[in-house]
């Protein structure tokens, strides 16, 4: 029984943390610190524990439960106080990040506050237009040429469509529609390869124009409409603004903050390693 | 105000029980509705247009940083950067590079696995659900320590968790019941909320469901059809007992107690069935042992919607065992062991793996039960790991962070045990999904999933027609206005052909445009498969449309289309093969009295694999065995036939 406990990890870091201990307090010359000395608990410490009790079970505590749950506290104290003693918070990354973490909380908390005003939401909102613009649509008809037709073939198709020929006989048959109503730039350049939206845009409306050259070959095509990228009224897409302007006042507030306390600190980086 | 309430329900009730009122309020008369429903189609073509006029390209199948073992090999994007991503815009992958796909996707499921969902992610954030617990501290301090360090906790983590060591307190954070795992599931939803843009983008809420048993691989993804408001009153499920389980019978009851309680839609569908070892698609039992009955046959056909036929794990489509006369049957073929390679493969596996073969085993099952239930929608998807759903040839990030683009990916097997090895090289740069759904959004997408109307590729966009009916002739391929004629004069692929009074043999209008990027077609194909008198199950490969007018040989084969693949550049040209192929064709074996099903393969002109991508750009070897040159493909989901009777 003895040597089970003798050989119990948890007996051997127990003994080596209180050797730490001894020597700690042995070789310690700073003045004695009273307040780690003490663990007070307060009436608010009880109120809390009842009130998280009540959350799990519905109910108040009973005495013996409440004390069991304040031993715990006690422990809690006793032991964190120790550790601190120790110096135990020190260089764990675990502790860093949960610290780190509780000030950047802190003045993400102090940024959620803040409440835009409609000029500076406005001023956001017009300076990262283009997450918030409508894209380009166009409406359009189109006869394929052929993925091997060389531009005369093109521009005389083009010549005798404007003299009044009959679409149909100078189209390649082909899967690709011949009508778009108003499509997203996004979805003529998925249908004709990328690109092929972005050089419609100089095109005239209802006039045949090109050739335009597409992932298939050429084409002729009719603009009958064309809306270019337009930026909606703030109103209308304040519930994707609002958020946005939020996320970046709670960068801005949390760098600033951090700059603040970096200016309380000299920094010291090491000399340049003069082999290197 | 009683009083007033008896007249009325006495004159319910009086209405009720008269059988000539029925339940309807009014009568009409022929005359009023003739003006409603007037005689003759609409002169304007483009005028009461109601179907897809384009496919709609998506992943049903993608892994963030909060699925355990993609955070654990090192994913840290979560659900933000994966759909912008998807949307199209650049980010920064977990290996440091920056990433864009060439084109956007149009819709996403991330299907994260349920089991630790956000684990790995709160490991990360060093959070106190899990460094309140001396493990999930340790693996904390771990990742957080980077370097061998970080390493290190990832080895031990997955090595704990798979000996099934992980401190089931902490674990209970992350599984159904606990607050944790419950906002987790919010914060997935809340994603999805924000990213889904309808008419833009759809991003669809779901999960994968990981059953795993004795390393067979028998996953399923969960897809709803609703928004977060019904989303919410739920959470995924589970393989881990006493919750969870791995009996997909248990994740049809969870489907159907969502449907219940929520008057909401989901579905399900499976993947890898090849790293499955024989239990995907039993014929006779489940992997429990319990029998095939009409009750298994009825929910699996109810739930499962759809099979992920290729995917970045192998293609599964068909095998060479199975079709010994298919010629392009063994395409990224994965055939060394299940899914942990913990135990080797065996031909009397293969049966119950691939996809074809289900098809034809579900004509015999429904012979047998009345319903069949492998009657799937075909999709690809990429299941990739690493949040970004890249799966172009040309810019593919692998299945997981350990795979993005390096000079070194190439060398290390991906997997490797004494049952044999996958070697990177092998990863397919695949797959994606194209939903035929009118409008990009939740509800048109699923419902289309739902009628089947779907086909999956393996990386490439191709535009796939593909009707069924009796009255289709070669004059319909004048006006290459397929869809109006097809939807008009027949049904799409997922749908079922009637019968005819005189047993006549159906005909097929297919049409293939390549994609708008991409190389040429070779050819396209008709697969049968059917059941005979005697209960024995054949299929056949027709060649139906092909490029630069070859003639069919000697034997009987259409000749190879050539290659114009250059390996020292990794480059092809499209001098070869057809920007589109369409055609009319009808079976020349057609038994009326047959079960029988029909889907399109089809095939590209060779074109090089990513690897080939990877030894140009990074100047290293190629992998021994390794082919310069392969064929992407679609396949469409089938168009069924069932006799009178």
């Amino acid at each position: 029984m003895i040597t089970r406990i003798v050989k119990e990890p948890l007996v051997h870091f127990l003994l080596i943390g209180g050797l730490i201990f001894a020597g700690f307090s042995l070789f310690d010359d700073s003045t004695a610190q009273p307040d780690t000395r003490q663990i007070v608990i307060t009436q608010a410490d009880l109120t809390a524990l009842s009130a998280r009790f009540k959350s799990t079970w519905k109910r108040a505590p009973q005495p013996d439960e409440l004390s069991a749950m304040t031993e715990e506290l006690i422990r809690d104290r006793v032991l964190v106080n120790a550790a601190l003693d120790l110096g135990m918070d020190q260089n764990d990354a675990l502790i860093n990040r949960r610290l780190r973490q509780k000030m950047e909380f802190f003045a993400a908390s102090i940024a959620e506050a803040i409440e835009p005003k409609t000029a500076e939401l406005e001023t956001f909102y017009q300076a990262h237009a283009q997450d918030y613009q409508t894209p380009p649509q166009f409406a359009l008809e189109q006869i394929y040429l052929g993925d091997r037709v060389a531009p005369e073939t093109a521009t005389s198709a083009l010549a005798a469509l404007k003299a009044g020929t009959d679409p149909e006989q100078l189209r390649h048959p082909s899967l690709l529609p011949k009508h778009f109503e108003m499509t997203p730039l996004r979805v003529l350049d998925s249908s004709f390869g990328t690109g092929f939206a972005a050089s419609l845009t100089p095109l005239p409306i209802g006039e045949w124009a090109g050739p335009v050259r597409s992932g298939y070959g050429l084409h002729l095509v009719r603009l009958s409409d064309k809306s270019p990228a337009t930026l909606p009224p703030l109103d209308q897409v304040a519930h994707k603004v609002l958020p946005d302007w939020q996320s970046a006042k709670r960068q801005e507030v949390m760098d600033q903050y951090y700059q603040t306390l970096r200016q309380g600190y000299e920094v010291i980086l090491p000399s340049p390693d003069p082999a290197s | 105000m009683q009083k007033f309430l008896f007249p009325t329900t006495l004159a319910t009730l009086l209405v009720a029980f008269s059988p000539a009122a029925s339940a309807q309020e009014m009568m009409a008369s022929e005359g009023q509705l003739n003006a409603l429903f007037p005689e003759g189609v609409p002169y304007s073509p483009y005028a009461d247009r109601n179907f897809p006029e384009r496919p709609l390209w998506g992943d049903s199948h993608l892994h963030t940083a909060l699925s355990m073992d993609a955070g654990g090999f090192g994913n840290r994007l979560g659900l933000d950067e994966a759909y912008r991503f998807a949307r199209g815009q650049q980010v920064t992958a977990s290996s440091g590079q920056e990433v864009r796909l060439a084109r956007p996707l149009d819709w996403l499921a991330i299907t994260d696995h349920s089991d630790g969902l956000g684990f790995i992610t709160d490991i990360l954030a060093s959070a106190p659900s899990v460094t309140q617990y001396e493990q999930g501290a340790r693996w904390a301090k771990g990742f957080n320590a980077g370097g061998q360090v970080a390493v290190d906790a990832t080895l031990d983590l997955i090595g704990t968790f798979s000996q099934g060591k992980m401190d089931p307190d902490m674990f209970a954070n992350y599984s159904p019941g606990s607050r944790r795992y419950a906002t987790i599931w919010n914060d997935v939803i809340d994603a999805a909320e924000k990213y889904n843009d309808p008419g833009i983008f759809t991003a669809f809420i779901g999960f994968e469901w990981t059953s795993l048993v004795k390393g067979g691989n028998m996953h399923r993804n969960v897809i709803f059809r609703d928004n977060g408001d019904r989303a919410r009153q739920v959470v995924p499920y589970t393989t881990q007992a006493p919750i969870g389980s791995t009996d997909p019978l248990k994740l049809y009851e969870y489907l159907e107690n969502y449907e219940a309680k929520t008057n909401g839609a989901v579905m399900a569908f499976s993947h890898n069935g090849n790293l499955s070892n024989g239990i995907m698609f039993p014929v006779d039992a489940q992997y429990t042992g319990r029998e095939i009955d009409q009750f298994y046959v009825e929910q699996r056909a109810k739930w499962e919607r759809m099979y992920e036929v290729t995917q970045i794990k192998g293609d599964g489509e068909a095998h060479s065992f199975l079709s010994p006369d298919d010629e392009f049957a063994d395409y990224g073929t994965w055939d060394v062991g299940n899914l942990d390679l913990s135990v080797a493969k065996t031909d009397d596996m293969l049966a119950k793996e691939y996809s074809r073969e289900a098809l034809k085993n579900g004509l015999l099952l429904e012979e047998k039960f009345g319903t069949n239930p492998y009657k799937f929608g075909q999709i690809g998807s990429t299941d990739a790991h690493n949040s970004l759903p890249a799966v172009e040839e040309d810019n593919f990030f692998g299945k997981h962070p350990g795979y993005e683009p390096s000079a070194e990916r190439l060398q290390h097997p991906f997997m490797e045990s004494e049952n044999g090895a996958f070697y990177a090289w092998q990863m397919v740069s695949s797959g994606l999904a194209a939903v035929w759904a009118k409008d990009n959004t939740r509800a048109s997408l699923f419902d289309a999933m739902d009628r089947k109307e779907v086909y999956g590729t393996t990386g490439p966009r191709m535009t796939v027609r593909f009707f069924g009916g009796y009255d289709f002739s070669d004059n319909d391929l004048r006006r290459r206005d397929v869809a109006a004629v097809g939807y008009a004069k027949g049904v799409p692929m997922g749908a079922d052909l009637g019968v005819t009074e005189d047993g006549q043999s159906p005909s097929f209008l297919i049409a293939a445009l390549r994609d708008p990027i991409g190389a040429n077609l070779d050819r396209v194909q008709v697969i049968k498969g059917w059941l005979d008198a005697d209960g024995a199950t054949h299929e056949k490969v027709y060649d139906v449309a092909w490029s630069d007018n070859r003639e069919i040989g000697a034997d009987g084969k259409l000749p190879a289309v050539g290659s114009t693949v250059d390996v020292s550049s990794a480059t092809w040209a499209n001098t070869i093969g057809s920007a589109e192929l369409i055609t009319v064709w009808s079976d020349p074996n057609f038994d009326a009295d047959q079960r029988a099903f029909y889907y399109v393969r089809v095939l590209e002109i060779p074109t090089p694999p990513w690897y080939l991508y990877d030894v140009v750009k990074f100047g290293v070897d190629l992998p021994e065995g390794a082919p310069t040159e392969q064929q992407e493909r679609a396949y469409t989901t089938p168009i069924w036939y069932s006799p009178k009777g």
